[in-house]
């Protein structure tokens, strides 16, 4: 019985995001109006499908025991150079190339940063914080205006609308975070992403190529921070060359909140999703409550900061639940060696 | 106040007291949770010595020094202070340096980043009354000091340039000169020192001795302690053997003292008679075992030269030496961890290999255990599932996906095998404790199925229990299908499990023992460098 009650102690305290989100959704389905409806739901979905894709891209960094604050300017940069490489080369190049052209300039960002950072041993804060003031730079000068008229198939994954009003947007970005989920759980390479971040001395004496690992985890991140371009592209209609920005500071919150932590090795994909979701919620009932713009942002650094203290404070609740458990095990023994004695 | 000041205040008072004894401990003992580190010890230090204390690993010392230095609280006993004819039943760090007590230790507490004047006056600048910091005093008062003791380097050189020999020589000339203390404790300072180092460092210590400083020096080379003590006290499983003037001692009494006879520990007494027992049943075995791993000629400068040496399967080699002897360094080599220079690794009599990263070495079946659990070995924020199968993975998956159910009998099985103590595979390994954690890693290490098995201090701080345990399985699972070289922090350890010993000594190996000429004495002197016998070339 005692097993099954701790068990339910530790789901809990993992997945503590989640009860925070459904306490609040509960509370506001009761005092704010028109939050608790179909369409405000799939709205919040719709809105943070690329803030989702950031929070995924700086959590798997993060796991690896890096950062990667070049995100919010890759978010711009690879859709807005994949189309001007494009209209540069022929005015009828296929949709579907494009995007595969966005997702391998990405690519190429991840891969550039990664080797950076693992080769010649640069600082990821550093490292990533100067590639993102260069990219954003290259993006203000090779796009000053709006880039418009895209093909309706670039847009078509931020904008079109599937079944029941629910945006391809929103399916996209459930379809990655469950293909993240079996890769970091299932997978081979999930587990050595895990113990790279957790302790990479052990990990390459282990017998894990370090220097491998952190690297595919920036490719992954620069291509995620691409198809989250791809998204917002779609959702705006164009390409502007202030997307993304001052998204790279919410994705660290998003993957924060869902207990992944500066350290490294530690973090769920699922935890990140309910991060990605909190975010959206406040994001939205704060609207719909009217609250002014520079209060949400005061508001989001609160949430942040107490992310940090349930953080700690997790991880004591935890330890003593276990010792508990231990010495409820010794003293058992205890008690059966006393009768066996007797 | 300047350096000749303090000198005045501290120098002449001892001489007066009877005997000249400045410190005294009297029936110290120390007992940690489950083993006695110090059993009723008492030594007298006297004023203008050099007093040494020898002893194996886990003897004692570094618990005495540390209690003496007040980093750790003794259980029982009084420590004396002649000087103001104090009685202690403990010491602080604080109170340790109030009374005179000053300590250098094996790693250098330092700021890398500081230069050598500003590590050099370190807690105590000296201010002018605004507080600001009297740098070129403080400059010229330094290059006083290295001048005095004929030390040349240049003082604005940051502190992490200097090798760590020559960081050692800094600390020992900061703790005689401007901490100025009565009674210096160096505890194996010289363990890196190269001959020249060596030289300087004693006749320092000789000025330092007429200049009338209590030195307690405590080192893993005899001949050292020999050359500079006047006395020397021998330790031996937490208890004092013997305290004898430097005229009345020689190497050879020394190592048998060290060495000792009896053995203490009645159950791991049993064990070992029935390890020893197996071991001679399995040397035919081994005969007709072929050769699993071959090492040629490998190089390392600085750390060690042309080893040589032939594994065969089912048999366990054992690799011994002194710190800084080279054992690390060669396992880690053979594992391509931190790769050696020259030299080849020949793997089942196959082609010449070199190993140039621990992957390679580990899918081509050499496996290594760290020394150091703590950084090098476990991944602590993971559960004790993930991090038993970390290197096993690559054989538990398929296509890169992991087979859970695989995964999960086999931790089961392990932790039901090394009886590890958690609550569930799930647990982070942070929360386990040190024999515990030691086990996962060694099961880490022993699931892998490897052909060389290369165990780097595998029975490093834990009780005896769980020694025994991993002993048994060395000896009863891991040489069945593999070859394994272990080293062990004490010579007993290996002289149960193995069937042949290497000898280390200054990164080359000097000498053979088979199983049957297995003599703890002998081997203690060969580590320090004495008795070598000639052998031909080692195969």
């Amino acid at each position: 019985m005692s097993g099954v009650k701790r068990e339910l102690q530790l789901i809990v305290l993992d997945n503590l995001i989640w009860v925070m989100i459904i306490f609040l959704v509960f509370i506001n389905s009761i005092f704010v109006q028109n939050f608790f409806t179909y369409h405000n739901i799939i709205n919040i979905f719709y809105h943070s499908s690329s803030l989702g894709l950031l929070v995924l891209a700086q959590g798997i960094v993060l796991i690896a025991g890096k950062l990667d604050l070049s995100i919010e300017s890759t978010l711009a940069f690879a859709p807005g150079i994949a189309i001007l490489l494009c209209r540069a080369l022929s005015p009828e190049i296929s949709p579907v190339i494009q995007i595969a052209i966005t997702l391998i300039i990405g690519m190429i960002i991840g891969l550039i940063n990664g080797m950076l950072i693992t080769k010649l041993k640069m600082n990821p804060l550093l490292e990533t914080l100067s590639a993102n003031i260069i990219l954003r730079g290259l993006v203000l000068f090779l796009i000053p205006f709006s880039i418009t008229k895209l093909s309706p198939g670039y847009t078509f994954a931020g904008s079109a609308k599937t079944f029941g009003n629910v945006q391809v947007a929103v399916l996209i970005m459930f379809c990655i975070f469950l293909i993240f989920m079996f890769i970091m759980h299932r997978t081979r390479f999930g587990r050595f992403l895990i113990a790279t971040g957790g302790n990479p001395r052990a990990s390459y004496i282990a017998g894990i190529n370090v220097n491998k690992m952190i690297i595919y985890s920036f490719i992954i991140s620069g291509v995620l921070a691409a198809s989250a371009g791809i998204l917002t592209t779609g959702r705006q209609g164009l390409i502007s060359n202030q997307m993304g920005a001052n998204l790279g500071i919410m994705s660290l919150a998003g993957a924060i909140l869902g207990g992944v932590t500066f350290e490294g090795g530690r973090g769920t994909v699922f935890g990140m999703l309910g991060g990605v979701v909190l975010l959206g919620l406040f994001d939205n009932f704060l609207n719909l409550l009217a609250v002014n713009v520079f209060l949400i942002a005061m508001i989001k650094g609160t949430l942040i900061l107490f992310a940090i203290i349930m953080d700690s404070v997790k991880t004591n609740i935890r330890i003593s639940i276990l010792e508990k458990e231990k010495l409820k095990i010794l003293t058992e023994k205890m008690q059966k060696s006393i009768r066996h004695g007797m | 106040m300047t350096l000749e000041k303090r000198e005045k205040i501290t120098q002449p008072e001892a001489l007066n007291k009877t005997d000249n004894i400045v410190l005294e401990v009297r029936s110290l003992s120390k007992v940690f949770s489950g083993t006695t580190a110090l059993e009723d010890v008492s030594i007298k230090f006297k004023h203008g010595e050099v007093h040494g204390i020898v002893g194996k690993n886990g003897a004692g010392k570094s618990t005495l020094v540390n209690i003496l230095s007040g980093i750790i609280l003794p259980s029982t006993g009084k420590i004396i202070i002649k000087k103001n004819d104090k009685e202690f039943n403990f010491l602080t760090p604080e109170r340790a340096k109030k009374e005179g007590i000053v300590i250098v230790t094996q790693k250098p507490e330092i700021v890398p980043d500081f230069n050598l004047v500003q590590n050099l006056f370190l807690p105590q600048y000296k201010e002018t009354k605004i507080k600001t910091i009297k740098w070129k005093e403080m400059y010229f008062e330094a290059k006083k000091v290295f001048e005095q003791a004929g030390f040349n380097i240049n003082l604005t050189r940051k502190m992490s340039d200097l090798t760590l020999s020559e960081q050692q020589i800094f600390l020992t000339l900061k703790a005689f000169y401007v901490d100025n203390q009565d009674i210096v404790i160096l505890d194996e300072v010289t363990s890196s020192f190269s001959k020249k180092e060596q030289d300087f460092f004693f006749k320092l210590i000789d000025e330092q001795k007429k200049r009338g400083k209590s030195i307690i020096f405590i080192s893993h080379r005899i001949d050292e302690v020999l050359m500079i003590c006047d006395c020397v006290t021998i330790m031996r499983d937490g208890k004092v053997v013997e305290t004898a003037e430097r005229s009345a001692l020689n190497q050879e009494k020394i190592c048998s003292m060290i060495v000792g006879t009896e053995n203490y520990d009645q159950a791991y007494e049993i064990n070992k008679f029935s390890l020893m027992k197996r071991c001679k049943k399995d040397a035919e075995n081994i005969m007709q075992g072929g050769e699993v791993l071959a090492i040629e000629g490998l190089t390392k400068e600085g750390y060690f030269w042309d080893i040589n040496l032939t594994l065969k399967r089912g048999e366990i080699l054992g690799l011994v030496g002194l710190v800084g002897s080279g054992r690390t360094e060669i396992l880690k080599a053979i594992s391509g961890i931190e790769p050696a220079e020259k030299g080849w690794v020949i793997l089942e009599g196959l082609e010449k290999r070199k190993f140039l990263n621990s992957w390679d070495a580990i899918q081509s079946g050499i496996v290594y255990l760290t020394e150091n659990r703590e950084e090098d070995g476990l991944i602590n924020v993971l559960s004790v599932l993930k991090n038993l199968t970390l290197s096993y993975l690559v054989r538990l998956s398929k296509d890169f996906v992991i087979k859970v159910k695989k995964e999960k009998k086999l931790v089961n099985e392990l932790i039901d095998r090394f009886k590890i103590d958690t609550v569930s595979p799930e647990e982070e390994v942070q929360n386990l404790s040190g024999g515990n954690r030691q086990k996962v890693l060694f099961g880490r290490v022993a699931s892998t199925k490897a052909k060389v098995f290369l165990l780097d201090e595998a029975t490093k701080g834990i009780d005896i229990a769980a020694k025994v345990s991993i002993l048994r399985e060395i000896r009863e699972r891991l040489s069945l299908s593999a070859g394994v070289i272990v080293t062990a922090p004490g010579i007993g350890d290996l002289l149960v499990i193995c069937d042949r010993t290497l000898v280390l000594f200054e990164g080359r190996i000097t000498c053979e023992f088979k199983r049957e000429e297995f003599n703890e004495l002998e081997i203690y002197q060969a580590v320090q460098g004495l008795n070598i016998k000639k052998t031909e070339k080692i195969r």
